[in-house]
């Protein structure tokens, strides 16, 4: 065999192999089952922003506040959370910071952006205004929290800390920005069924911006009473009836979609706090009891009542409201109230708690046909509860006065997280009494004013603030 | 892929071109035999020395062969014979007569790329395991059948239900959240041993199963990066190389062998038999007894009265034909007596394996096939797994230069499996938890078939409290899966001159698996609250990888004392696969369980490509035969990593010094053999698919008020990856004594993995939660031990191996500590995760303890150091990140002992494994429900245990241990998962085999070469201070996460008794 061939077979062998080096395997890591920024469009952003943002402040905002002010009680999970034992470390186990800033406040940023692209008004619009929701709602539990260079990680990839006091004049601004955007007819395309809150009717948008605006001015009471007028002002284009209740409808039948309420009736992870069942059932009859809550167990052993969600809120296509009506009326109660006196607030008092019932109380929820969740009470009938409580001006004392009407401010924004900005702001109002009266911390402990900073944020941001030595530090607003 | 092709073809033509072959003038003949016993030896090879000019014996032992002139010399060799030598001269016949070589073969092994070496020249740590110990230890999982006999290598088999996962590890973890499985490699074919995790609902098998122990010639264990260097990036943890069986030139044999066999549960929980079923002692439970068979108001806990108040009133009704229980001491009526439900339940379960296999082959071909057949019930009633097996293998010697190997295996397996621990469904969670006053067979003789045991008249289930009735859940809810798989490859060997060989290869690995998950329309898994009423979901996915191969390979000896080997070799691998899944939810009719009756249907799909392609050489240097210096280097290519770093190499070099040769000792009496070996290595890992960047994906799967929506991922991919990179060393020593009678092999390595690519945690306020990044390194050393002995060696054998391995495997310096790694299989109360200067794997909690005098950020629990109670003696609680435990075991020996006299042979081996913590859930979960045997004492009133008040004072206020306490600071629902901790040590008899082998003489009237019969038990003992079930279970299976048990399977022991025949 001749020597020269067998080099001439080698050859071959490695030129194969050098034509295999050139290899590009350039597309192959592009996965196949995911998309990119500049193909998804906004109207497949915006129904996955309010989605997010209703299971996020409806869910693990709703069930941690509620905590602490007293509606859910946590049956599993860290068992101190029922003591207020709570540390930098759940903080982060908790994930409530993540899940707003990753979520809502992360998406809404996106959105504006694209927005401002494409120079559209209308979803410019309505992501400020649940940008503003959740970075309010972010500050009111940790205070100081970051907004300017949020979400901007490649350009901001420590974001700074900004002053509560900052964040909400921005947010004011945002706010008055996001009706400038939405009152522009002109504009681009609408919104329309890819916005699940409000179907893309923008005047609904528009009243939800004002009443979020009194809502916040509300908020800084403590610090100026200027604040009474400028929410007063902002209350006029607000909502006029439940029918402009910014609320997101959970869709039955959609399997593992689920208002987040009903989620923690099944896991049985919360319940609602029994004091607050006892409070409606025995101490108030309120006729709402049946819809926030089904107690489950003995009778004979009452140690062992499970009070789970209710029907109203606890079912597979409850809804979770961001702001009502009712909660309009309330803050013209108190500003009413401030202003001119407990006979003139009486109508608005008497307007919130009917809007209430009318909103909880009316429509079947149930599946039992011989209990009032099934066919809902007669709007009459719940005038006569509204009659027995409403009456404020016949009540000599004032600290009753607004004890009554932040108890049943209280009751009608169940699961909401606003309660525990109220007792932060309101302990002012009932002398001699600390705090909200109707909330009394459990086991005799106080009522955390503001959270820990979650670890992981402290950890992983070096422009994060050191965090705060225990829960009962004050978010500006709250201290005078 | 084209290209790849190419090489194949470029083989071929380059065969066809060689088979010109030069002129010869003379033919000669002859027979070889063996110069003992005077038989025909076949394949024996008989060359013109110098050229490729040969040939081989037949079955007869002739041959014949055409050669250029009569000065040339022949050389007639034979593996295992001392080489002859003939110069041709005037002779045209020969008969040559070969005497078996009588010094010690050296010993070889299969190393990377199929690469045979004698065992003398390696300068890293690999180790054999041998055919029949693979088969003879009665596992269906190949991986389970290495356990202990291997240092250096730990298996945890996941449960003991039928084709359970098992998860191997090869000198710990060199990765946070990548690869850390060993390379499974089939006759030089890399396969796919995914999968095995296991959920909160299923388990899974790792697809290694799919190996039929049976069709295995030979394994050997690749432990270092040293070792895999050629592999590369694949092998970066270690590999598994399995030789399978080839036929033999020569006379066709037939091998039978069929194994009958049986499985036992072998360890379970101890529940009490003291309380009934209810609340606290109350009786209201037993008013309500028909309302806690209600979905979601029963009263599933067992803290009612104690049996001895308890009578049955004697009118029998539907839930017990002895009647209702009644508080009273009436004499007349019959006592309350817990039944045995567990201890019912789990019934012996048969197992069978038949094989058979025809091979042989004459002048120029061999072929091997073999038809294999395995079938394993479960311990739970109608859970199996079923394995078929069809190979072909076959060999052309084509012409003088060219071989072709073609070789193709097909499995098909099945399995019904049923729910796991953690589900509403699973038999597992009904019987540990619920209260024992009920009858889950409702006095059926026959409960697996019976319907009367759980179904009422009406078609509604007879379940205890919430849970499904276990008979029911076996027969209504079983997920089944079935895999089809053929691995296949060709092979072309080419050997044009006789120091030089190329050889190209193509090998698909190809399975499509199918599986089907049910919850029939009563299941408790649709409680009432629960989102549907019934379920299904049918997935499918089918995965092909694709290698090729091509190895240039030159050995020379260039002088008298050195010997160079040279190898060029080039790889492409690429894997793509595609998963379909849909989910029907809430069946419209009963009985009708098929996605077109659901109401509601949700999809799934994924598809992974991968590529992957290598260039590497080895260059070996030879000197005398006792100094062997090696080096590699390879260069990778990926597609998984970003497109500007998509390439990289890693060096290696390795030395074996066989000192003994240089002391001339080959005589000594008391040392026979001593090596040192001596490597550095280097090898990559590389980041999962599509981390590079960060994608838009759809939230939810299903339509939300009509509308489809998208949102970013919220892990920030990384355009900027550089692969992980591992850094070894490792040294070792294999001495041999009294003329190879006893022998120790010491290894010690040290590893270090860099680059860690993990997903850590930023600042939220960016908008991400996490981030993929380069970040943190991991050490690995270790110390593998592996002694062998033969006390006496005369017609009584008696062999000792033994097996040890101890190591430290660490995380350091990675930016955010105490993240998970797994998967949470359904429980985070205690996840398996890293922190930085801690084990890999430590299990986190979120909650512990007070203890007096710890400081708060000390994130360990302090047994040492008691705890602190209040003012009402219970237990502080603190929330935060601890380290409640290491599931690391401090060391693990394999212990074999074997003797044989005559045709008998015995041999057991023993596992011991000390350390290694488990997070036992289960018995938590059982504590709080009251069920566990510790809660007897529950009327038991004492200051708890261990503790002092607030001032360190001595805490005398005594409490009782009752369900208040352990739902709430007792903790026992995972709450304080420290409470959960137990010591997983164990000494087990993990194989005990008799066997006898009939007299050859004998069995030759039958038309036999041999019989023989053999009785095996495995796992027969198991001594450890574990209070649940078999501490060697993993809730999340083939998975980096170890060290939990919530409520898995139960694991058994196994009775076989086998019968093989060579005919």
């Amino acid at each position: 065999m001749q020597k020269s061939s067998i080099c001439c077979k080698i050859l071959i062998f490695l030129t194969v192999i050098g034509g295999l080096q050139s290899c590009n395997f350039g597309d192959v890591n592009v996965n196949p089952n995911a998309t990119t920024n500049e193909v998804v469009s906004l109207d497949k952003r915006l129904p996955s922003l309010e989605y997010d943002f209703a299971s996020i402040v409806g869910g693990s905002v709703a069930v941690r506040v509620g905590n602490i002010v007293g509606y859910s009680f946590y049956k599993q999970g860290p068992v101190g959370f029922n003591k207020y034992i709570f540390s930098p470390a759940d903080a982060s186990n908790i994930n409530l910071w993540g899940d707003l800033y990753a979520q809502p406040i992360n998406q809404a940023f996106q959105i504006i952006a694209k927005a401002d692209e494409e120079g559209n008004n209308f979803y410019k619009g309505i992501a400020l205004i649940i940008q503003s929701y959740s970075i309010i709602t972010a500050s009111t539990i940790w205070g100081d929290v970051p907004f300017a260079e949020a979400s901007q990680a490649s350009q901001f990839p420590f974001p700074k800390f900004d002053p509560q006091e900052a964040i909400y004049a921005k947010v004011q601004e945002n706010l008055d920005l996001a009706i400038a955007n939405l009152s522009n007819e002109t504009g681009k395309v609408k919104p329309s069924v890819d916005d699940l809150i409000f179907k893309g009717d923008v005047s609904k948008w528009i009243k939800t911006a004002y009443a979020l605006k009194a809502r916040y001015y509300l908020h800084l009471v403590k610090k100026d009473v200027a604040n009474y007028a400028k929410a007063d002002v902002a209350l006029a284009n607000a909502f006029k009836s439940n029918a402009d209740n910014c609320l997101l409808v959970f869709e039955e039948g959609v399997p593992d979609v689920n208002a987040p309420l009903y989620n923690e009736k099944v896991s049985g992870d919360t319940q609602v706090d029994s004091e607050f069942g006892t409070l409606l059932r025995t101490t108030l009859k309120d006729p709402r009891e049946k819809f926030y809550t089904i107690v489950k167990g003995s009778i004979v052993n009452p140690s062992q009542i499970r009070a789970l969600y209710g029907a109203f809120y606890g079912s597979k296509g409850s809804y979770y409201p961001f702001i009502t009506y009712e909660e309009c009326e309330f803050m013209r109660t108190e500003i009413l109230m401030k202003t001119s006196g407990k006979a003139a607030a009486e109508p608005a008092f008497r307007a919130a708690i009917q809007a209430s019932l009318d909103r909880i109380c009316t429509k079947s929820i149930g599946t039992i046909p011989t209990d009032d969740v099934a066919v809902g009470i007669p709007s009459s009938v719940l005038g006569i509860y509204v009659n027995k409580v409403a009456n404020i001006d016949s009540v000599a004392e004032d600290s009753t006065v607004w004890k009554t009407i932040f108890q049943q401010k209280f009751i009608a924004m169940f699961m909401q997280a606003e309660a525990w900005n109220d007792y932060r702001r309101t302990e002012q109002y009932v002398a001699g009494i600390k705090g909200l009266p109707i909330i009394k911390p459990r086991d005799g402990g106080l009522l955390p004013r503001k959270y820990y900073y979650p670890s992981t944020e402290l950890n992983a941001n070096p422009a994060a603030p050191p965090n705060i030595p225990d829960p009962y530090q004050r978010v500006w607003w709250d201290s005078n | 892929m084209v290209k790849n092709l190419l090489i194949v073809f470029a083989t071929l033509y380059c065969a066809a071109f060689a088979s010109a072959q030069g002129s010869q003038t003379i033919t000669i003949s002859g027979v070889v035999i063996d110069k003992k016993t005077g038989e025909p030896i076949i394949g024996v090879t008989i060359v013109e020395k110098g050229t490729t000019n040969g040939t081989v014996s037949d079955v007869d032992g002739k041959f014949g062969l055409k050669v250029s002139s009569n000065s040339v010399v022949l050389a007639i060799s034979y593996v295992g014979y001392v080489t002859v030598e003939q110069p041709l001269g005037s002779q045209t016949n020969f008969s040559f007569s070969l005497e078996e070589e009588t010094k010690n073969l050296e010993e070889v092994i299969v190393t990377a790329v199929s690469i045979k070496r004698e065992k003398r020249q390696l300068g890293y740590a690999a180790q054999d395991i041998k055919a029949d110990e693979l088969v003879g230890s009665q596992e269906t999982n190949i991986v389970n059948a290495m356990n202990a006999k291997v240092a250096g290598v730990q298996i945890l088999s996941s449960s003991g239900s039928p084709g359970a996962a098992a998860r191997i590890r090869i000198r710990g973890n060199s990765s946070l959240t990548q690869n850390n499985d060993p390379l499974f490699v089939i006759d030089g074919i890399p396969i796919d041993n995914s999968g095995g995790e296991s959920t909160r609902t299923l388990e899974s098998s790792n697809r290694a199963i799919d190996i039929n122990p049976n069709d295995i010639e030979s394994m050997s264990i690749l432990k270092g990066p040293a070792a895999t260097a050629l592999y590369g990036i694949r092998a970066a943890n270690g590999a598994v190389i399995i030789t399978t069986k080839k036929g033999k030139a020569g006379k066709t044999t037939v091998s039978f062998s069929s194994s009958w066999g049986i499985d036992m549960v072998n360890k379970l929980p101890e529940l009490q038999t003291k309380y009934a079923g209810g609340n606290n002692g109350d009786t209201v439970y037993f008013d309500q007894r028909v309302n806690r068979i209600s979905p979601g108001t029963g009263n599933s806990r067992s803290w009612g009265p104690s049996y001895d108040e308890l009578r049955y009133n004697g009118v029998g009704d539907k839930w017990d034909d002895r009647g209702r229980m009644v508080l009273s001491n009436d004499p007349n009526l019959a006592r309350v007596t817990p039944y045995d439900n567990i201890n019912r339940f789990f019934v012996p379960a048969l197992r069978r394996d038949n094989y058979i296999s025809v091979s042989g082959g004459g002048e120029k071909s061999t072929y091997f096939l073999s038809v294999g057949n395995f079938k394993q019930e479960g311990i739970v009633p109608n859970t199996n797994y079923e394995r078929s097996s069809v190979k072909f293998t076959g060999t052309n010697q084509v012409n003088k230069l060219l071989k072709l190997t073609s070789s193709a295996t097909y499995t098909y397996s099945t399995s019904d499996r049923m729910r796991k621990g953690g589900n509403w469904s699973s038999p597992i969670v009904s019987l540990f938890r619920s209260p024992n006053d009920f009858d889950i067979a409702n006095g059926k003789r026959d409960p697996i078939t019976n319907k009367d045991a759980y179904l009422f008249a009406d078609g509604t289930q007879r379940q205890n409290a919430i849970f499904d009735n276990p008979y029911f859940s076996v027969n209504n809810n079983l997920a089944s899966e079935k895999i089809h798989r053929v691995i296949g490859f060709l092979q072309s060997d080419i050997q044009p001159l006789p120091w030089l060989g190329i050889m190209a290869r193509i090998g698909t690995d190809f399975n499509h698996f199918n599986d089907r998950q049910n919850y029939s329309k009563q299941s408790a898994e649709n409680h009432a609250e629960q989102s549907f009423v019934g379920s299904i979901r049918n997935g499918q996915t089918i995965r092909a990888d694709l290698n090729t191969d091509l190895l240039i390979s030159a050995d020379k000896d260039i002088s008298k004392d050195f010997n160079i080997g040279l190898r060029i070799g080039h790889n492409y691998w690429q894997s793509s696969s595609n998963q379909l899944e849909a989910t029907g939810y809430g069946y419209t009719f009963s009985n009708y369980e098929d996605l077109t009756n659901t109401q509601s249907i949700e999809t799934f799909n994924r598809d992974v490509t991968r590529k992957l392609m290598g260039i590497y050489s080895e260059a070996k240097l030879g000197f005398r035969n006792y100094l062997f210096l090696t080096g590699t280097f390879r260069r990778e290519e990926a597609s998984t990593l970003p497109r500007k770093n998509q390439s990289f190499t890693y060096p290696s070099l390795s030395l074996s010094f066989v000192f003994t040769d240089v002391l001339k000792l080959d005589n000594n009496q008391w040392l026979s053999f001593g090596k040192l070996r001596l490597s550095v290595a280097q090898v990559g890992n590389l980041p999962n698919p599509y981390l590079t960047n960060t994608f838009y994906t759809r939230n939810l799967s299903v339509p939300f008020q009509g509308q489809t929506m998208y949102r970013s991922e919220l892990t920030q991919g990384n355009p900027n990856f550089k692969p992980e990179l591992s850094t070894s060393y490792e040294i070792g020593t294999e001495l041999r004594f009294f003329k190879n009678r006893a022998s120790i092999d010491v290894t010690y390595y040290d590893t270090k993995s860099e680059n860690q690519i993990i997903p850590i945690q930023v600042a939220a306020s960016t908008g991400y939660n996490f981030a993929q990044r380069n970040s943190g390194f991991i050490t690995n050393k270790g110390l593998e031990v592996v002694v062998g002995i033969t006390p006496i060696k005369r017609d009584f054998v008696w062999d000792v191996n033994l097996n040890f391995f101890t190591y430290q495997n660490k995380v350091f310096d990675v930016a955010t500590n105490y993240q998970q790694i797994g998967g949470s299989a359904g429980f985070t109360q205690g996840y398996s995760g890293y922190a930085n200067g801690n084990n890999y794997g430590i299990l986190i909690g979120a909650s512990r303890y007070q203890r007096y005098g710890q400081d708060p950020n000390d994130p360990a629990i302090r047994k040492d150091l008691p705890i602190v109670v209040d003012s009402a003696g219970y237990p502080v609680i603190q929330n935060g990140t601890y380290i409640i435990g290491n599931p690391n075991p401090d060391w693990t020996l394999g212990f074999r002992n074997g003797f044989s006299y005559k045709g008998f042979s015995l041999s057991a081996l023993l596992d011991i494994r000390k350390g290694g913590q488990v997070f036992n859930l289960t018995r938590l979960n059982m504590m709080a429900m009251g069920t566990h045997k510790l809660t007897e004492n529950r009327d038991e009133l004492k200051p708890f245990d261990n503790s002092v008040n607030k001032d360190g004072s001595a805490n005398i206020t005594s409490i009782k241990q009752d369900r208040t306490f352990y739902e709430n600071l007792g903790g026992d629902f995972g709450n304080v998962p420290e409470r959960g901790i137990e010591d997983g040590s164990w000494i087990r008899l993990r194989e005990v085999a008799f066997g006898y082998s009939f007299n050859e003489k004998k069995v030759k009237v039958l038309g036999m070469q041999n019989l023989s019969l053999k009785f095996t038990g495995r796992n027969l003992f198991l001594i450890t201070p574990y209070s649940g079930i078999d501490p060697e279970t993993n809730a999340a299976g083939n998975d980096p996460s170890f060290g939990r048990d919530a409520y898995n399977s139960p694991n058994t022991k196994s009775y076989v008794m086998t019968l093989s025949a060579l005919f």
